[in-house]
């Protein structure tokens, strides 16, 4: 008897959804935080030196 | 919610960041006692001079016996003036002599509308409104001629109006 293999297609089958890559993103985000925190860390220092 | 390792990530710099700084706003009021300026303290603006600081005799730069502070420099502001009263040869005071690493107080009033009071390159910086005293305090450690400038536009001679500190090693 031949081997058809055939399985059940299931239209609930799991889509499995790569993770999206957010390197760059991140990298961003950290650009943005540096700039924030330099500013501010700066400004704090001019109010504390005169 | 499946959320991405590194959004969680951001998310939680973001959420730090603000709790920092809930933080230092949290240690200004309720250690150092930042209040808003004048708090409640209101003064009649068209007779200031009733008010003891503001007395023609205690204009200017006054000398504290005592406490933390070494001075306090009283000044009626009105357009476009600074009023800082008379030396004892009773010439204007156009200058202010401060020797360095003095705590200072600046405390001011105006009679009309609002003006800015600003020792520019200080960390001396208030807004004085008419019916409100305002004061503010600082350590002038750095000796100088530092210009006092209105920062609120004031009228047509807004841009005249200014004076001096002079901030000198003893
Ligand atoms: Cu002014």
């Amino acid at each position: 008897m031949p081997n058809t293999h055939l399985e059940k297609t299931d239209s609930k089958t799991k889509i499995v959804q790569e993770e999206p890559n957010l390197k760059g993103t991140f990298i961003a985000v950290m650009f943005v935080f540096a700039f924030l925190v330099g500013t501010w860390f700066s400004v704090w220092g001019i109010f504390l030196n005169r | 919610m499946h959320m991405h390792r590194l959004e969680k990530l951001w998310m939680f710099i973001g959420g730090g960041t603000l709790l920092f700084f809930l933080i230092v706003l949290g240690i200004g009021a309720f250690i150092q006692g930042a209040q808003p300026p004048s708090c409640l303290t209101v003064i009649d603006p068209q007779r200031v001079e009733a008010h003891d600081p503001f007395k023609e005799e205690n204009l200017g730069l006054q000398e504290v016996e005592g406490g933390d502070l070494d001075y306090v420099v009283n000044v009626v502001a009105s357009a476009f003036n600074y009023d800082f009263g008379k030396d004892e040869e009773g010439n204007v005071v156009r200058k202010i002599r401060i020797p360095a690493g003095s705590k200072v107080m600046f405390q001011g009033t105006t009679k009309d509308v609002v003006h800015g009071f600003q020792v520019a390159g200080t960390n001396a910086n208030m807004m004085l409104e008419p019916g409100y005293i305002n004061q503010v305090e600082v350590t002038l450690d750095n000796p100088g001629v530092y210009t006092i400038v209105c920062n609120e536009y004031c009228g047509t001679g807004h841009q005249f109006m200014t004076a001096q500190v002079e901030v000198y090693e003893e």
